[in-house]
């Protein structure tokens, strides 16, 4: 030890330029010499070695991967295999991640011998994953081989619920189902209806529904995203941001977006990147995610208070001149504010501005930007930092730093939010018209660094035809009383179908667990089992889920290797086109296996949606009397029915620019490069698109009815919500507002809308890594809570919500603020049957119970390990797999969005008794339909208020537009321009 | 000589320090070649695309992820930073360091306890270096035993260096009193209070147990033994790892395995060493926990119960 050391010290000053010490040779106060290392042995690899293809990410770091000109046959070792070395020859197939909506590129790597899929990793040739995956996109290869999965098409035997199944072949079950749709269609235009979750794709399914000739798409966005769609889109005509966070200066988070957000993993890359260059984030979260503590100032706001925050900031602008006088002046309807001004307004200091603004219009003949600018001081002047310290509970230093950095950043502002604040809180959508107004103001709209609107950067290309609009109206998608809802209102078909607003002839859930993932389960559950309101349940799933149980039909689809898709999303300031393939029939084709339809290739019988709907639609409409048949016609083969590859070929042979040339420049088709790399780069940046001219020298602008972006929305004040609150950014008061809680009789807050970025809501239940990784949801609470509870970590928690009760475990944190519980959103699975259902360690065994209105789910056993062909279900050590707190949500459809306003209010928080156990839930329907009433009430009905007898501003979009006479109120005037 | 040797420490804790807080940079690299053993560790065979990520992400692994450089971890009850007064006071005594009631971020961190020794070292206080060096001497032998059975070459032969650099300082100074240790935590395992996360909990406070145990350490434990211990923070870890091995019959195994990492450590520990009876009676707790283990086995309790 003293011979090496003293060396060091010798050397050390050699190179300072000293000449040697000696040293006093004494040995240490330890027994121990200095041990032998460990070394790692190395040994040399039998293969010739590759030059592998390297990523230099924008963080500094390089990834490297499988040269992709040797995709169709690479080599290399079994890592499971070691210390053998056993090499695998691989066939390595590009497709899309389907277990969230980034669309991040895989790789498969499927045995050249077996045709198995071995894993998946990264795709580096993907423009928005560049290579990187979070650890859901490795996952899927759980979810391929789950010993769980329903492998074949399965018909229900006994009554609804009952369990009770028989294995049908893909033949009978569309036949049944396609003479049903053919009955209803032929009867009306608004009894089949396709409810999808997270679609995972672009226009496919959609496509179909239009071609079916029906209004019977309905989406979740309701309990997603409505809300930050609103505040968008009465803003820009867009219904959602796209910022450029790799080259932004300041990035604004109302969300965990790092972690868990729309794209976080694509978007995450492009923070991080921005922070290494010294670019500064500012996160909006009253709990400390990951997000908040990689941020430079974490704002831990009351939740629904975020609009004063942003507000401050804007006002610090404001005063300070450091907005965008141009770009305000250019593309903001601020005449037609002032115009509008006396009508919403009722400050004397505001007023005041408006009418020297009128009596200068009427002098001059035109309006002033002076004024408006004066306008903007009045309107905001009452939002200082105090204030929005006050109201956010948050230090006010704290969001003066905040102000200062978004006044520092220029253009160069990148704004995300996306659910959180704004599908929490009633009037959420005002966080993103708030959060928006500072993108305007700075003039970062579309800028690099700035934020853009993913109409810009999502790329959908088009088919070979498309079917025509519908003409109809399904009110129990899109009812009157809620005009700008944004869009299907999903969540609250129960209880619409409760009120016997109508009814359903045959209900598709597609990848979808309305059941589970929706607030108020137990009117789904009703809805459900209701065969005189749903005739006719098929449940398009990969796997068991809680609403499948109760179907009529359940059809096993598809994971991310196992179908055709196009897609592509708005990860940053380019534009790029993906394609997801079932992995395993493309390296049977190209080792020369003909494969006609997928299933033939996936496991068991699981099939892909695409070849599923032409299927089933040309067994709707056989004789092609119905118009349907003619849309899953081959271009190329009149009167025959489209295949995979002349669908998918068609596009990329006519509507994605630049890929026919890239293709010939590799001597492949469209096609074949597509299925080689598994996706396209269309263009590198866009940036201000709106400001791009025609030949006419019309710039773009934006697609609101002004043109402009509309800091006042006519739009919403011509539709009864005139009060300055509605029409222009400005807070509107949550419905858990301090002053709506009665904190001294020990009322909280209930926080549900975060969760772990293992996880996406039902869909990641049967990967068994995923799991084991995360697998329960304690209830965060403050330690100053909790000692007022008198409960610690560990202990049970009983929380009674406006409609019911649950019981959790708590987690005493100082991550969240006092006054509030929080709970993550996607776990608490439970299935009906001890061997069937979702799997066993990721679910409880329950029963449900129902006395009158009274229902509950009682667990009866937690997660188990148990046998199956994969050695790793016998390893299950975990039992809490949470709990299932959505079924004691009261619906809270937001008056203006009709977003489910996530956020509840917990009437009791309290420990325990020894009689209530874990993982409990009570509801009462009858309160459930009480709380709805009362919410409804609220709302301002198009029959009231519509200014030309339609039901909804026909600029207003919608996943499927019908014609425009459908727009017509019943009995009502015509939506003319 | 004395000047010299002064002005060698100085540039050795320097060094030290530098190549903690700011990773393998290439100054930090070229510093660390005139130590034969980082030398040799850093010519060691790699794979040559990544040499440089390879080292940061080691870096990163060993001092970031599993073996935390903090004083406070290794000498405080609660296994936390921030808990070790008897550094603050030092430092206000030296007048080189923050005051206590001006604590700098991190002052428990040992690249900021060594600059402070190297500061100490450039200014001939040799009465503030045998007390530094003599707190540093405490604990340093756990920290360098935990890094070296990470098993990253690198990391551990500065570990080592560093631990040999300041034992052979320590001796030159004649600082030969004996090392004071706050008392070592106990554990009641007789009490029916006495839980698994306690047990769990006292396993991982070295002050009571004389090892720190890493995330490293659990993880190639539970892998040896083909346990799940799942992810997150060492205390779920062990807890997991217990609770996963009683449920599938190893809880014999696993006690073996602690007891044979600890009893590596006895062996190379003077016997007049302060850490030896803590480590023994930690070997006396595993002996313990095992026998109940196989007693409530042939009885047929739950895993839940241990």
């Amino acid at each position: 030890m003293s011979a090496t050391t003293k060396s060091f010290l010798a050397r050390l000053l050699a190179m300072a330029g000293h000449s040697p010490p000696n040293q006093p040779d004494t040995a240490g106060d330890q027994k121990r010499p200095q041990g032998q290392m460990q070394q790692p042995v190395y040994h040399q690899p039998n293969l010739r070695p590759a030059k592998l293809d390297v990523v230099h990410h924008g963080d500094g770091r390089i990834s490297q991967y499988p040269p992709s000109d040797r995709w169709d046959d690479w080599v290399e070792y079994d890592a499971k295999a070691w210390p053998k070395k056993l090499a695998r020859r691989y066939t390595l197939v590009p497709t899309i991640c389907f277990n969230c909506e980034s669309a991040c590129g895989l790789l498969a790597y499927v045995d050249k011998q077996t045709y198995e899929i071995r894993k998946f990793e990264g795709n580096p040739k993907h423009p928005g994953s560049r290579g990187r995956n979070c650890a859901k996109g490795p996952a899927t290869h759980n979810q391929t081989y789950d010993p769980e999965r329903i492998l074949y098409p399965l018909k229900r035997v006994g009554a609804r619920g009952e369990g009770k199944w028989k294995r049908v072949t893909w033949d009978q079950a569309i036949a049944d189902i396609a003479s049903k749709m053919r009955a209803s269609r032929q009867a009306r235009r608004d009894g089949i209806v396709y409810h999808v979750g997270r679609p995972g794709e672009d226009h496919f399914a959609n496509r179909t529904v239009q071609a079916w000739g029906v209004d019977g798409h309905n989406s979740h966005t309701n309990i997603c995203s409505a809300s930050a769609r609103l505040g968008y889109f009465a803003w820009s005509g867009a219904d959602r941001p796209s910022p450029d966070y790799a080259q932004a200066k300041a990035t604004i988070l109302v969300s965990a977006h790092l972690e868990s957000g729309h794209y976080f993993n694509p978007h995450a890359q492009r923070i991080i990147e921005s922070k290494q260059r010294g670019g500064k984030i500012i996160t909006l979260d009253p709990r400390l995610s990951n997000t908040a503590a990689r941020s430079d100032v974490w704002l831990p706001t009351w939740p629904g208070s975020e609009t004063y925050v942003l507000l401050a900031i804007a006002r610090h602008l404001i005063e300070t001149g450091r907005y965008d006088r141009q770009f305000v002046c250019t593309w903001v309807n601020w005449q037609q504010t002032l115009q509008a001004v006396s009508t919403f307004a009722n400050d004397p200091e505001v007023l005041r501005v408006a009418t020297a603004a009128a009596e200068h219009k009427q002098q001059v003949g035109a309006w002033s930007f002076d004024h408006f600018h004066q306008l903007l001081r009045a309107l905001y002047r009452e939002f200082t930092f105090e204030r929005a310290a006050a109201e956010s509970q948050v230090p006010v230093e704290r969001i003066r730093e905040a102000a200062h950095i978004v006044a520092h950043a220029g253009n160069r502002l990148a704004a995300h939010t996306w659910r959180s604040a704004t599908m929490g809180n009633r009037g959420g959508w005002q966080v993103a018209r708030c959060l928006f107004l500072l993108n305007v103001l700075t003039g970062s709209v579309a800028t690099e660094g700035g934020t853009g609107l993913n109409c810009w950067n999502k790329f959908v290309p088009k088919p070979h035809s498309q079917p025509p609009p519908f003409n109809a109206w399904n009110e129990l998608h899109m009812p009157v009383q809620w005009p700008f809802a944004m869009y299907e209102m999903s969540f609250l078909l129960p209880h619409f179908l409760a009120e016997d607003r109508g009814t359903i002839d045959v209900y598709f859930t597609r990848v979808y667990n309305p059941m589970w993932i929706n607030p108020d389960g137990f009117m789904w559950l009703k809805a459900l089992r209701d065969e005189a309101k749903i005739g006719m349940h098929v449940a398009l799933t990969p796997t068991w889920n809680e609403s499948a149980w109760f179907a009529d039909y359940v059809l096993p689809m598809g994971h991310a290797g196992e179908r055709h898709d196009v897609m592509s999303q708005e990860t940053h300031a380019g534009q790029w086109i993906g394609f997801r393939q079932p992995v395993r029939r493309v390296a049977m084709e190209r080792a020369g296996i003909p494969v006609k339809r997928t299933y033939e290739a996936n496991p068991g019988q699981v099939w892909e949606e695409a070849e599923f709907w032409i299927d089933l639609s040309w067994a709707m409409d056989p004789t092609g009397e119905l118009g349907v048949k003619t849309h899953f016609e081959s271009p190329y083969r009149p009167g025959q029915k489209i295949t995979m590859d002349e669908y998918w070929g068609y596009i990329f042979d006519h509507s994605v620019p630049g890929l026919p040339e890239a293709a010939r420049a590799e001597g492949l088709t469209p096609l074949q490069y597509m299925r080689k790399y598994g996706a396209f780069e269309v263009k590198k940046s866009v940036y201000t698109p709106y400001a791009k001219t025609d030949d006419s020298g019309r710039p773009a602008g934006f697609a609101t009815p002004s043109g402009k972006l509309e800091f006042f929305s006519p739009t919403l004040h011509n539709w009864g919500w005139r009060e300055q609150q509605y029409c222009i950014p400005w807070p509107l008061q949550s419905h858990v507002h301090p002053s709506n809680l009665d904190f001294a009789a020990g009322e909280m807050l209930l926080l549900p809308t975060f969760r772990l970025p293992t996880l996406i809501h039902t869909r990641s239940a049967n990967a068994k890594w995923l799991y084991e990784i995360s697998h329960k949801n304690p209830v965060w609470m403050h330690p100053k809570d909790a000692g007022r509870l008198g409960v610690t970590t560990g202990d049970l928690l009983y929380v009674q919500t406006e409609i019911g009760s649950f019981v959790d475990r708590v987690w005493v944190t100082e991550g969240i603020k006092p006054g509030m519980i929080a709970m993550s959103h996607h776990l608490g699975r439970w299935r009906l049957k001890q061997d069937t259902g979702v799997g066993a360690g990721m679910s409880g065994l329950a029963a449900l119970t129902e006395t009158g209105s009274a229902h509950q789910l009682h667990l009866l056993a937690g997660g188990r390990a148990w046998q199956s062909p994969d050695p790793d279900t016998s390893r299950i050590w975990w039992e809490d797999i949470g709990v299932h707190q959505n079924l004691t949500h009261a619906v809270h459809p937001d008056p203006v969005s009709g977003a489910h306003c996530w956020h509840q209010k917990a009437v009791c928080v309290r420990k325990a008794r020894p009689d209530e156990a874990h993982g409990d839930v009570r509801v009462d329907t009858d309160k459930s339909m009480a709380v709805y009433r009362e919410w409804m009430a609220l709302t301002r009905s198009a029959v009231d208020h519509s200014p030309d007898g339609t039901r909804r501003p026909y600029w207003f979009k919608r996943p499927l537009k019908p014609v425009r006479e459908a727009y017509n109120l019943p009995g009502r005037g015509s939506n003319e321009d | 000589m004395q000047a010299q040797l002064a002005r060698a420490h100085q540039l050795a804790y320097t060094f030290f320090s530098d190549f903690l807080r700011d990773g393998p940079t290439p100054a930090v690299l070229a510093q660390a070649r005139a130590s034969s053993t980082l030398a040799a560790a850093l010519a060691e065979p790699r794979d040559t695309h990544a040499d440089r990520d390879a080292l940061w992400a080691e870096h990163e692994h060993v001092f970031g992820y599993c073996v935390y450089p903090y004083s406070g971890v290794y000498l405080s009850p609660e296994t936390q930073v921030g808990h070790d007064r008897r550094l603050i006071n030092l430092y206000a005594q030296f007048g080189c360091g923050p005051g206590p009631d001006e604590p700098e971020p991190e002052p428990e961190h040992l690249a900021n306890i060594l600059r402070v020794l190297a500061s100490l070292c450039r200014a001939h206080n040799l009465a503030g270096q045998q007390q530094l060096l003599n707190y540093l001497a405490s604990w340093i032998s756990v920290w360098t035993d935990a890094v070296v059975r990470c098993q990253r070459p690198v990391s551990a032969a500065f570990a080592c260096l560093v631990r040999d650099t300041i034992y052979l300082h320590r001796q030159g100074l004649a600082s030969a009193q004996l090392l004071d240790l706050p008392p070592a935590p106990t554990l009641d395992l007789q009490s029916p209070q006495t839980t698994l996360a306690d047990i769990a909990d006292h396993l991982l406070t070295p002050l009571a147990t004389g090892v720190f145990l890493s995330r490293h350490d659990l993880a190639s434990l539970a892998r040896r033994l083909q346990l799940p211990c799942g992810f997150g923070g060492r205390a779920l870890l062990l807890r997991n790892l217990l609770r996963s091995a009683a449920r599938f019959g190893s809880l014999t195994a696993v006690c073996e395995q602690l007891a044979a990492l600890w009893e590596q450590v006895l062996a190379t520990r003077h016997p007049d060493c302060p850490w030896a009876p803590r480590l023994r009676t930690t070997l006396h707790h595993l002996a313990s926990i095992r026998l109940a283990g196989e007693n409530r086995a042939t009885t047929d309790v739950p895993a839940e119960a241990l």
